[in-house]
């Protein structure tokens, strides 16, 4: 479902965020891609949506070679959440902004309302439907922006850090929505917890490559290799004395 | 509470009373958006010395703002911004024009000080009318109906966005106000040797935003040409007001009811 060959990306500022990456993504799987603060994960994921544009390499995502006259295509099928939901949230009635894609995409007003109805029930926010973007609490926005993207259909789904903002209640909930979501996922987080509960498998960025790939369990309880990619072993596989 | 989150507050106000549900806001926006021009054009029209005349006009507003529910407060106090710029504009004319037109009460008015209350009306006329426009319609209808107008797509997307937009700099700037402060004792606004490195980074901020609300708008195939919602189709009804408010608006234009009613009772 994604395949990606030696990409490389330095910013403007000279800093080579991603160095000769190469990944590949089994369809309906769920990959978190973790690392330090810098490791390259929100850089890899506009990479896959065409936000930014790899140097040299190449992706495919959703069958479609990414280039610059297939972006158009590879949005219709690839959804992307970004970290902050105040940057996705642009509409003043949420039932508008989850419309907004459909819209772009060309679908009939008909066709859209349905789309609508169809994140709204998924992600069950009918409650939220006639409530202004503005107005909703942090849980709230991550859900909206969720289903914004849900309901134009993607066959794979971007999600950068998407438990940021949200209280333990508000993960949780999100955690089960995500689980129940039968698109290939790729999650950039810092939430180890997350991962363990919902990814099958994990990549580790560091300085831009992929340090290790692998099941989170088996990863995550390497303490070394955490270490030295600036990652701690996550709280659950802890053995703490808390008192 | 800051003015910038009560100025924000006053901009998300407006945006939640345009979600009413009473006549007016269930009016065609194209009939409501009609009758706001033909209102503004009759109000501009008026002579400059021809107060009496307009009085009658201000039924308009006072009948919108009862049927559609909208605070008269609201309204008011966003008036308030625009008086000041037409009270100036027209602050020379009672120096310049100074030939008596009438005597109140004893008391000797000119022609240029008519005329400076007669901008003073038009303003409140007219800024009214938009607010109560924009009150009982929701932004993007408007904006599709502007479309419809033929209003020239890059002007309505200006508009649209400029007002989505005015939101998420209100929220930007008044974090960074608010980190200011915490930082700056009882120090009272923003220190002029500050001033520049906050519109500084204020522009950086703002510039970095705006790329990031239009990276996600493209994301979900947003390609420069924004999509409305298809709109209701216009009503009977919807005919029969706006045909009926304009033909009432422009009698009041050529009949001066004032003076009628006046010479009634004189």
């Amino acid at each position: 479902m994604v395949h990606i060959r030696n990409i490389n990306f330095t910013y403007p500022d000279g800093n080579q965020a991603i160095t000769n990456l190469s990944l590949d993504i089994e369809e309906g799987s769920t990959v978190a891609v973790v690392g330090a603060n810098g490791a390259g994960k929100s850089t890899l994921l506009a990479l896959l949506i065409g936000i930014l544009a790899a140097e040299t390499g190449e992706i495919e995502i959703a069958g479609i070679s990414l280039k610059k006259d297939t972006l158009e295509e590879a949005r219709r099928r690839v959804g992307f959440v970004f970290q902050n939901p105040d940057d996705q949230l642009f509409m003043a009635r949420v039932s508008d902004d989850i419309a907004f894609g459909p819209r772009n995409f060309g679908f009939s007003t008909t066709e859209t309302e349905d789309m609508v109805s169809k994140a709204i029930k998924t992600l069950k926010i009918e409650h939220l439907k006639n409530r202004s973007s503005h107005k909703l609490s942090g849980g709230e926005k991550r859900n909206v922006a969720i289903a914004a993207v849900l309901a134009t259909d993607p066959e794979v789904l971007l999600l950068d850090e998407p438990t940021s903002y949200l209280d333990p209640k508000s993960r949780r909930n999100l955690i089960h929505v995500l689980e129940t979501l039968p698109h290939t996922k790729v999650i950039a987080t810092h939430d180890l917890d997350m991962v363990l509960d919902l990814c099958d498998r994990v990549v580790i960025l560091r300085s831009g490559e992929v340090f290790a790939d692998g099941r989170p369990q088996q990863l995550f309880t390497d303490g070394k290799l955490m270490d030295s990619c600036g990652l701690e072993v996550p709280l659950s596989l802890q053995n703490r004395d808390l008192l | 509470m800051s003015k910038l989150t009560e100025s924000l507050n006053k901009i998300n106000s407006l945006e939640e009373l345009s979600e009413g549900n009473t006549v007016i806001h269930k009016l065609h926006p194209m009939a409501k958006m009609i009758t706001t021009i033909v209102y503004m054009v009759v109000v501009i029209s008026f002579d400059k010395y021809d107060i009496s005349a307009m009085i009658p006009l201000f039924l308009y507003p006072i009948l919108m703002m009862s049927l559609g529910e909208i605070p008269y407060r609201s309204v008011l106090s966003r008036l308030l911004i625009a008086l000041p710029f037409s009270f100036f504009a027209g602050l020379s004319n009672p120096f310049f024009d100074r030939e008596i037109a009438v005597s109140l009460i004893g008391l000797p008015v000119s022609y240029g000080f008519l005329s400076l209350i007669s901008i003073i009306i038009k303003t409140v006329l007219t800024v009214m009318a938009v607010l109560i426009l924009i009150a009982t319609t929701p932004m993007d209808k408007l904006s599709s109906q502007l479309i419809r107008a033929k209003v020239p797509k890059m002007f309505v997307m200006q508009i649209m966005l400029t007002y989505r937009y005015l939101g998420l700099l209100i929220t930007e700037v008044r974090n960074m106000v608010t980190a200011y402060h915490l930082r700056s004792g009882r120090q009272k606004g923003i220190r002029l040797v500050h001033a520049g490195t906050f519109m500084g980074q204020l522009l950086l901020r703002s510039f970095e935003r705006a790329e990031k609300v239009y990276l996600a708008m493209k994301c979900r195939g947003f390609d420069g040409e924004y999509r409305f919602a298809a709109s209701k189709p216009v009503r009977l009804w919807d005919y029969c007001y706006g045909i009926l408010v304009c033909c009432v608006i422009v009698l009041f234009r050529f009949v001066n009811f004032s003076l009628l009613i006046g010479s009634l009772f004189g």
